[in-house]
């Protein structure tokens, strides 16, 4: 038996092993997506097929939580694995949920002490190319996973020490980048081998029961830190919705539902009720069970609780997880998934939107909720280069504002200098600042969005995937506002001016000036408390203008100075703020579980805490959440392929009643009254409409 | 310590700490000398002015027989600048910008300093949004003005309103950097010219500062430069009037970021190439005194222990150094912290499902220090640990200038072993216990760190020697060598003055650099060799004003990647004497310069690539003159047993002997043994053997090491 010494000096040794690892396959990769965007990661797992080290800050932290279980089950169902041996896998169905997208390759190597298997050294690459139908494989209009590429099931990549010839040759012939790929692949193999002779001298010392104790404490050790920080919200029951903008192949757009249950420091979240799988690349594969890239907002909580806690395997021992098979979070079949993060980003903002209720002074309002890759392709397609990776600002917190033009939710990626992106890409950037008016304004500010714009110097075409928020805005709390909309517009201003919502490759000419504008992020408090210094310092800074100020924040600014007076009347004239209610119901709901029914219906949470916006308060008049509730509960009767279109066309067929805009623009009275009833209607002629919506199925 | 000899020429070395001013004399008369004819001296330091310290320990120095006529120069480190920075104690700046990048700043590279942190924030930028103006100027890649330029580059209208608004601002200083400045340098000196004729205060150029592609840490070096002028400027002419008081009229030379010094003047003109200066020279000064080594400095401090890599003698540098949060994209010598310090503290930690026992991040102090100072700390350090073990003798730590109290080392470990309590009571329930798990912890934690920092570097620990300074680097790095697989340890003779060692010792060094981005091809050989040679000129015109006979190197060096590659390797072109011929022309060859890429590819990334282009996106020339040679050669020097005590340092009490340096005593001291020097203790564990050289250095090294003991 290991004393807690030993124990914990071997999890530093351990920590230091999956560090090296990570730097061992940068060193080693020769492609963009590792060494620019770091978008790769090394760990190792004990025989639970759960992480005991995981590094802390070198590339991807939200795969912490993976479960290596079912791959390896995958694997050794062929045959047992033996020392030396390598399995590959990118398929999220084949592999179990490991992979999330198939340009995500996955390498496991099993590590022994003489003959007893001792646990598991991973890593993982995103590569450059995997085929399929477009370069770098990865487009939202890709309908199912046969269209994103070769599909790589758990196999032996090297059998005892040496490279399977024939694999690498049928990967090399799938994939337009075969020679970086090939580099990836083997530097994934020299981490591998950095590991493998690391845990190598770790268990010399301590014997297979020794690592396994290593592995038991420091993962309970973590468990135990996590349930400490997430004691501190309140218990209860909490629920959110959010929307995409769109399905991918029409403009209707999904909606994500999150049912938040927090008890005693554990976090159960209940993704029932979010829309179908699509037939474009929206979809994540979870089998239903708790999935790493899923809960990241969770892991990101308890990192801002207790900033400390290693990372590893035992922070998913605090989280529960359902999502209905057929969802967008349960994807089944063939659905594709290479812009799953647009779709996780938004789990990302439910989860947050449902969780500020239980903890009003730790969670943010909804950050900009987008990541952009801007690229330029050459007309020949000999080049496609990033222009700038586009992201929005966080959300605005109880005592303090939001970054403005940086978020890390999904991933932390560094911009490219506009001196490089000038000197290999045929564009001028004309303006990379941060968006005036774009945060959400509260007492404390939304962090502003991103203003790129730049011209095409020669022809071309614009890629945009993971382009969101144009339709909804990120909601503000607590009497916070919500932040701007995305914008995205070819010529703005001039007549053949484009404004684009779905891109796939849009053709550029020489000349044409694109400007994308990111979302602002959600403001947090009764903007007319924000204090006068406060708002008179971003209208000094550019961020805000002296009409915002005065329209958002009852702020006379007059000749760079406070006018106390005007602002005085201006502040007091204003009708009692909503704000001070919030603040009373927000406090009052903190006292523990028992409002916690309270705070479960839309209507009373959504209304009193989050504001949403109009285009969200429009489109949830015509589509209530009960109804969609109702609606789901019924496409979930039907064969899963034939869910999305057959929600497509029942709310196609309210839509049709309304602008075509909507709910972007207003609708006249009649017409939402009629729309309302469509809806209405369509939902009471479904087969079952009178059970209650199953958000409760936990 | 004898009196120095008289008549003979001396440089000193002054380095500024937080509590202690050091100083180090050392020959300068260019022969070759050794460690033990160093003079050295320690004064309080005197924060609100440090020149007043400096004076004061110069003139006590001097008191001990250098005449004032043999100093021929003073070599002195200053972290002025980096606490300026660091505190925000700087000149209020504006920024001047290329229209549609007034957030170049804000927006920076893009990152948030964490991922889990749903409260993370960039922080503030260096100059506020409001102190940002934008102007029409700016520039393509190729240095082509784009967008409102006239045709002298100036415009004249845009310039009167620029004017208008720098002047309601009323900056102290002002840094123009504008997109693709870099290469339009003359361009955009113009416009700084012009502004500082309308202003009236100091205007910097970014091109003119560092003329590198990438305009955040552009900007930022030169804001950064700007800031700290006023400031370092007041204070180097305060120095100067100094040391005139003093009668010292020898040149005086500032150690830079890079391991090297430069002219006082050239520090005035350039203030940011000294803001990383000290951590360098522990570096600098083990570069010096063992050329040819592959060296780790490991110089544990009061609160951190920060490491140096040295390969073949060479120090490490970096461009990817920060301050504070601040890009520094200029070379720089690599230091990274790697763990405890001599007074991080001691604690169980109780977060997890079991308590668990830590040694830092937290320090306490300088007061009240450790327990065992008796100046009311309660909390332990890792020194009480080392006190408690009986490394450290209470009764003569520091030469018996500072008694230590063992007693409260212990009782205050004990609260320590209380508060990790029932369930570690299998471990560390005992002072003992807890001191057996702190130095194991903090052995351990100081390992992984440092196996990271070289990993990164395609590098393992095994084959490198640590040169271990700072008060408690003696004292622990053996522990720390054991475990990492290091068989040798150099403890330096003047190991607590080894920064001003360093600074004494700093060859003449500058750097500068160019963006080129240029195929390395025959046919752009020409365009390259001019870049090259117009870089060694650069570098040969500045030494000329340094003042220095010696003979030195230039090195030509290239970032090179295979064209698509995201990063590129610092290759070198050419090295040459800063003697050579000015009329025999600089020549380089594309073939050789390819096959050492090829070579350096393989050895850090594991591949080659013949069929890709290679391109060079930066050119670089250094310049570096040596100031004479350190003697080390063993034999000389010897030890005498003093006494003899119980030590535990891996969980068991081991007799040991205690011992000191003495004339005509044994050669060697098999551990378990303790060296006790009157700045630092030295822990010889067991399997390790300590000698000493004339220079009064200690070289531990590991019984298994075989046939390789000999030092460079």
């Amino acid at each position: 038996m290991l004393t807690t010494v030993e124990k914990d000096v071997a999890h530093t040794r351990l920590q230091a092993a999956v560090e090296e690892m990570c730097l061992t396959l940068r060193r080693a990769s020769r492609s963009l997506y590792v060494r620019d965007a770091a978008d790769f990661a090394c760990a190792v797992a004990d025989l639970s097929g759960r992480f005991v080290a995981y590094p802390q800050d070198v590339g991807v932290s939200g795969f912490v939580g993976l479960d290596l279980t079912p791959a390896i089950e995958a694997a050794t169902a062929i045959g047992p694995l033996a020392p030396g041996d390598v399995l590959l896998t990118n398929d999220p169905y084949l592999s179990g949920g490991l992979s999330t997208h198939l340009p995500d390759v996955h390498a496991i190597a099993p590590f022994f002490d003489g003959d007893e298997l001792v646990g598991y050294g991973w890593a993982f690459v995103h590569v450059s190319d995997v085929g399929g139908r477009v370069p770098s494989s990865v487009s939202v209009l890709n309908d199912s996973v046969f269209a994103e590429g070769l599909r790589i099931p758990p196999l032996r990549y090297v059998r005892a020490g040496t490279v399977v010839p024939e694999v690498e040759a049928i990967l090399a012939a799938n994939s337009r980048t075969p020679e970086a790929n090939r580099g990836d692949l083997h530097a994934m193999l020299a981490a591998l081998d950095t590991g493998r002779r690391r845990v190598g001298e770790l268990t010399a010392d301590l014997g297979p029961a020794g690592f396994a104790d290593v592995g038991t404490f420091a993962r309970e050790q973590s468990a135990a830190r996590a349930r400490s920080a997430l004691r501190t919200l309140a218990d209860g029951t909490y629920r959110f919705e959010d929307y995409l903008d769109n399905d991918g192949v029409s403009s209707v757009p999904l909606r994500v539902v999150v049912t938040a249950t927090v008890d005693d420091g554990a976090v159960h979240l209940d993704l029932t009720g979010t829309d179908p799988q699509v037939e474009a690349a929206l979809n994540m594969v979870t089998f239903g069970r708790a999935h790493s890239w899923v809960v990241t907002r969770l892991f990101a909580l308890i990192g801002t609780l207790d900033p400390a806690v290693p990372l590893n395997g035992g922070l998913m021992d605090v989280i529960g997880f359902t999502a209905p098979e057929g969802t967008l979070l349960n994807a089944t079949g063939t659905a594709a998934t290479g812009v799953r993060h647009a779709t996780t980003s938004r789990v990302n903002d439910v989860v947050s939107g449902a969780l500020v209720q239980a903890a009003p002074e730790v969670l943010p309002a909804a950050s900009s909720g987008l990541v952009v890759p801007v690229v330029f392709a050459a007309a020949d397609g000999s080049r496609v280069d990033v222009v700038e990776p586009m992201v929005g600002g966080t959300g605005a917190r109880f005592g303090a504002d939001g970054a403005d033009g940086r978020d890390s939710g999904i991933s932390n990626l560094s911009n490219n200098p506009v001196e490089t992106v000038e000197a290999n890409v045929s564009v001028r950037v004309l303006r990379y600042a941060l968006r005036t008016d774009s945060g959400g304004a509260g007492r404390w500010r939304g962090g502003s969005g991103l203003e790129l714009e730049f011209e095409a110097l020669t022809d071309g075409g614009l890629l945009a995937r993971g382009l969101e928020r144009l339709r909804f805005r990120p909601w503000g709390f607590a009497g916070g506002r919500p932040g701007a909309l995305t914008e995205l517009v070819v010529n703005e201003g001039r007549p053949d001016e484009r404004r684009l919502s779905v891109v796939d490759v849009h053709p550029l000419r020489a000349g044409d000036r694109v400007v994308l504008r990111t979302s602002g992020a959600g403001g947090y408090g009764d903007p007319l408390e924000r204090s006068e210094s406060a708002v008179l310092a971003d209208v000094a800074a550019g961020l805000v203008t002296v009409e915002a100020a005065l329209e958002a924040y009852g702020v006379v600014v007059r000749d760079g100075a406070v006018d106390v007076a005007a602002t005085a009347t201006e502040r007091t004239g204003r009708s009692v703020s909503s704000g001070e209610r919030i603040t009373r119901s927000v406090s009052g709901e903190r006292t523990g579980g028992s409002v916690s029914a309270e705070w479960t219906g839309r209507s009373v949470s959504a209304e009193r805490t989050h504001s949403l916006g109009p285009e969200r308060e429009r489109w949830e008049r015509v589509f209530p959440s009960a109804l969609a509730d109702r609606l789901d509960v019924y496409l979930r009767t039907l064969p899963t392929t034939t869910r999305a279109a057959r929600r497509r066309e029942v709310l196609g067929g309210v839509l049709a009643g309304l602008p075509e805009r909507f709910p972007g623009v207003a609708a006249s009275e009649e017409e939402l009254v009629a729309a309302e009833r469509t809806f209405a209607e369509a939902v009471a002629a479904v087969p079952g409409a009178g059970a209650t919506p199953a958000s409760a199925t936990a | 310590m004898t009196l120095p000899p008289a008549g003979r020429r001396w440089r000193i070395g002054i380095d500024v700490g937080g509590t202690f001013t050091d100083l180090v004399a050392v020959p300068g008369d260019g022969t070759s000398w050794s460690l033990a004819d160093a003079v050295t001296h320690k004064v309080p330091s005197t924060p609100h002015d440090p020149s007043e310290g400096v004076e004061t320990g110069l003139a006590q120095l001097l008191e001990r027989g250098i005449a004032v006529e043999d100093v021929a120069a003073v070599a002195h480190g200053t972290t002025i600048g980096l606490n300026a920075i660091l505190q925000g104690r700087v000149a209020r700046a504006a920024l001047v910008t290329s229209a549609g990048h007034r957030d170049v700043l804000q927006i920076a590279r893009a990152r948030m300093p964490r991922s889990f942190d749903l409260h993370a924030s960039p922080g503030r930028p260096i100059v506020p949004r409001e102190h940002v103006l934008e102007v029409a100027h700016r520039f393509a890649a190729d240095g082509t003005a784009v967008g409102g330029l006239g045709a002298d580059g100036v415009d004249d209208a845009e310039l009167a309103r620029l004017v208008a608004r720098l002047t309601e601002l009323a900056p102290e200083v002002v840094a123009v950097s504008l997109v693709g400045g870099y290469a339009a340098r003359e361009a955009e000196q113009h416009l700084a010219d012009r502004l500082a004729a309308a202003l009236g205060v100091p205007v910097t150029s970014a091109a003119a500062v560092w003329p590198e592609a990438g305009e955040y840490e552009r900007t930022t070096l030169a804001l950064l430069d700007a800031q700290i002028t006023p400031l370092m400027t007041g204070y180097f002419t305060a120095l100067r009037e100094r040391l005139h008081r003093l009668r010292v009229d020898a040149r005086v030379y500032i150690t830079t970021s890079n391991g090297g010094s430069v002219s006082i003047e050239s520090a005035m003109r350039r203030p940011v190439q000294t803001v990383l200066s000290g951590p360098a020279g522990g570096v600098s000064a083990a570069a010096t005194a063992w050329p040819g080594t592959d060296m780790v400095t490991v110089d544990m401090g009061g609160t951190s222990s920060d490491i140096g890599v040295l390969r073949g003698g060479r120090p490490v540098l970096t461009t990817t150094a920060t301050v504070g949060p601040h890009p520094l994209m200029t070379p720089v010598v690599e230091v990274s912290a790697i763990g405890a310090g001599g007074g991080s503290v001691i604690s169980a930690d109780r977060s997890g499902a079991r308590p668990v026992l830590r040694v830092g991040p937290a320090s306490v102090g300088a007061v009240p220090g450790p327990a065992a100072y008796g100046a009311g700390g309660t909390q332990p350090a890792l020194t009480d640990a080392y006190v408690h073990a009986g490394v450290i003798d209470p009764a003569t730590f520091l030469g018996g200038t500072f008694p230590l109290r063992a007693d409260l080392a212990t009782s205050a470990l004990a609260g320590v072993a209380e508060d990790l309590g029932e369930g570690s009571a299998d471990d560390a329930a005992e002072p003992d216990g807890v001191v057996d798990a702190a130095l194991r912890v903090a052995s351990v934690g100081m390992a992984a760190r440092l196996r990271t920092v070289l990993a990164a570097h395609g590098e393992v620990p095994e084959r490198y020697t640590f040169v271990a300074f700072g008060g408690a680097g003696g004292t622990h790095a053996a522990l720390l060598a054991d475990e990492v697989g290091v068989r040798r340890v150099l403890v330096p003779a003047a190991a607590g003055t080894f920064c001003a060692l360093g600074a004494a010792i700093a060859p003449i060094r500058r750097d500068v650099a160019r963006t080129v981005r240029t195929v390395v091809a025959e046919r752009n050989l020409d365009a390259l060799t001019t870049s090259a040679a117009e870089l060694e000129r650069e570098v040969l015109d500045w030494l000329r004003t340094q003042d220095v006979a010696a003979t030195g190197t230039v090195t030509l060096s290239a970032d090179l990647r295979y064209a698509g590659q995201p990063t590129t390797l610092e290759v070198v072109l050419a090295e040459r004497s800063t003697e050579a011929d000015p009329a025999e022309p600089l020549r380089l060859a594309v073939e050789p310069v390819l096959r050492r890429f090829a070579d350096q590819h393989e050895k850090v990334h594991g591949f080659t690539d013949a069929t890709a282009a290679v391109r060079a996106e930066t050119l670089r020339a250094s310049v570096s003159v040596r100031l004479g040679e350190v003697r080390s050669g063993h034999g000389g020097a010897t030890f005498v047993k003093t006494g003899a005590r119980d030590v535990r340092y891996d969980g068991t009490p081991r007799p040991a002997s205690v011992h000191a340096l003495a004339d005509d005593g044994e050669a060697s001291v098999t551990g378990p043994a303790v060296i006790e020097k009157a700045d630092t203790t030295v822990l010889v564990p067991a399997g390790w053997t300590a000698t000493t050289d004339d220079g009064g250095n200690l070289h531990l090294v590991r019984d298994s090491a075989g046939s390789e003991n000999e030092e460079g």
